[in-house]
């Protein structure tokens, strides 16, 4: 029997769209307007960064960021890029045969049995997760080391009530764990970075930003040097500069000349932006510019010429055509191109379906991620492939794919040190250890 | 400006299907500004994505994702996982513009819903959408889309009684 309330639910709503208004007769130029003044970045609108401090415990920190950063400037710089040579990734083999050390499959329950979110990996054998006591609310970040089956060093991460965006972008270094929130009130945008030390503890709120009525959202964070820095943006437009706030609490502020740079990871900070949708045209080289925070020393790039836009991470930048205007077929065929920074290495990639069509980087500055789209008995039989640029090997995983067929493919790699990539399964996670891989 | 193989541009993609559009954001809000906002910037979006979009998937349901994501505004800014559908044929099916009976008492409470459960409930009875195919839209598990759907049918169950005369009257508003 159909229950009353839904069907009366079922007219209602039917009703009640009829009461809709009609659309404003200029809504294209509305539209147009918002879109154009986004793609020119936030330079001319009027919202004003307000920074203020909070806090300003007297956590210790280390003045170095964990991580030994390699110098990417150090090779000689070529003037001139060399030639892209065609390559073909060669059959893979399955992830868990060609790198064992590298890969382990664990329940997604802890000892226990709470749920939990892999982050990162802080070493060898211990993982930063996440638990949640909501809809993708964290309540809870914990060491859980892998081998010894031991959770410790928790962290409760506080969610304000008027929080529109829940604690995001977890970012690890210097013995802590940064991430960020957006709060709402009386219609006004407050953007919170907050902090809390590995070993445990509470976490705390570092940095608030009063973005009046801004739409800007965090794009990335990165912790070094002994304090936090993050980039911000509006959906689909250019970063506005890089933001940076002592880990231990003090003035927060722009760094210096960083308009239109956002952050990579712990040194570096790159520039121009890509927006969150990947737009690009050839010629365009998105973190083509890298600046070391440490010594303000910037490079560029020299790339072949492509005919769509280059992506760059700290070593390698991967680059994929712009799709055309006319759609030509069901799949966009694409070769995927690669060149080292410096301007060797170059190489087309071609049998390589990108996906997500978004170009991310190269996770852990190294390893092309792709999916395979293959059919078994009629349905999608997807995989997930990682091309190691240094080996030209291919390891790849099938993808567990729903009823309808349909699946979910890891999101475009943003974060280029990290050491981790994570295959979601039913009721695993596959845990791929990318700085065991030799 | 961008064309795809049917000639169909941004702009008649915008121009035909805005009313359908605003009439869906109308009961994600309940109320016609936030709606007519909530379109607005969701089109921008589109704009920005639509050379992609007309390549890889149909801009109608895409812009509908959005608006309903949007509109929930929390959720964690996700960049590990995405969801893939199997792409729809084409289209949009514009459901029936016959006049379906209004409980303005049922609307009334559905105002007092949090965002989330409301917008479950429209993508179930308004989109009519399978769990499925909501948890893929707003990004969320099938269990979340369960919970947050029982909670608000419960809700409105705790307050809603249906009025005995509503059959035969046909209330024409």
């Amino acid at each position: 029997m159909t229950d009353e309330l839904t069907e009366a639910l079922r007219a209602t709503l039917q009703a009640a769209a009829q009461d809709a208004p009609a659309p404003q007769p200029d809504l294209l130029q509305r539209v147009e307007r918002r879109h154009r003044s986004r793609r020119r970045g936030r330079a001319g609108l009027a919202a004003v960064a307000a920074l203020a401090v909070i806090g300003g415990s007297g956590a210790v920190v280390s003045a170095v960021g964990s991580k030994d950063a390699p110098d990417p400037a150090q090779p000689a710089m070529r003037a001139t890029p060399g030639p892209l040579t065609p390559a073909a990734p060669p059959e893979p083999v399955p992830l868990e045969r060609l790198w064992p050390q590298a890969v382990r499959t664990v329940p997604d329950r802890l000892p226990g049995g709470r749920r939990y979110r892999p982050i990162t990996l802080l070493d060898d054998t211990r993982l930063l997760v996440a638990t949640e006591s909501g809809f993708e609310k964290t309540d809870q970040l914990l060491t859980y080391d892998l081998d010894a089956r031991r959770v410790t060093g928790a962290i409760r991460v506080p969610v304000p009530s008027d929080a529109v965006v829940f604690p995001s972008d977890f970012s690890v270094g210097g013995g802590h764990v940064a991430w960020w929130i957006k709060r709402r009130t009386a219609g006004r945008s407050v953007i919170e970075i907050w902090a809390a030390p590995l070993g445990g503890g509470e976490g705390r709120r570092v940095a608030a930003m009063d973005r009046g009525r801004g739409q800007e959202d965090v794009r990335l964070l990165t912790i070094g040097g002994g304090k936090i820095y993050w980039s911000m943006g509006e959906w689909g437009g250019s970063p506005e500069g890089v933001y940076e706030v002592p880990l231990s609490g003090g003035p927060a502020g722009k760094v210096p000349d960083s308009a239109g740079f956002q952050v990579l990871a712990w040194p570096w900070i790159g520039a121009p932006g890509p927006s969150e949708f990947g737009e690009g045209k050839a010629g365009d080289r998105y973190h083509g510019t890298l600046r070391d925070l440490r010594t303000g020393r910037t490079q560029t790039a020299a790339l072949a010429r492509i005919p769509g836009p280059w992506n760059c991470g700290i070593t390698w930048c991967v680059g994929y055509r712009t799709p055309p205007q006319k759609r030509t077929g069901p799949e966009l065929e694409s070769p995927v191109y690669l060149q080292r920074r410096d301007g060797t290495q170059g190489r087309v990639l071609r049998g390589v379906t990108p996906f997500p069509p978004e170009p991310g980087l190269l996770a852990y500055d190294r390893f092309l991620a792709y999916t395979l789209e293959s059919r078994k008995d009629g349905r999608p039989a997807p995989k997930i492939a990682l091309y190691d640029v240094q080996t030209g090997k291919v390891g790849a995983m099938e993808l567990p794919t729903a009823k309808d067929g349909s699946y979910s493919v890891p999101g475009p790699v943003k974060e280029p040190y990290d050491r981790l990539f994570t295959i979601d399964r039913k009721d695993s996670y596959v845990l791929v250890d990318l700085a065991k891989i030799r | 400006m961008p064309v795809d193989d049917d000639g169909a541009t941004y702009e008649s993609f915008v121009t035909s299907r805005a009313q359908s559009l605003l009439r869906y954001g109308y009961v994600l809000t309940g109320d016609p500004h936030d709606a007519a906002d909530l379109l607005q910037e969701s089109l921008v979006r589109l704009r920005a994505a639509w050379p992609r979009v007309v390549n890889k998937r149909d801009p109608e349901s895409y812009v509908r994702t959005i608006m309903a994501r949007q509109h929930i505004g929390v959720w964690r800014r996700r960049r590990r996982e995405r969801p893939v559908g199997e792409l729809p044929e084409a289209g949009y099916i514009e459901r029936g513009l016959e006049r379906a009976e209004h409980d303005p008492r049922l609307w009334d409470l559905l105002t007092a819903l949090p965002r989330r459960q409301r917008a479950v409930l429209v993508l179930r009875y308004y989109e009519d959408m399978s769990d499925e195919e909501i948890a893929a839209t707003l990004g969320i598990s099938r269990g979340t889309v369960r919970s947050q759907a029982a909670r608000a049918l419960d809700k409105l169950r705790a307050q809603w009684r249906p009025s005995p005369d509503r059959a035969e009257s046909g209330s024409p508003r």
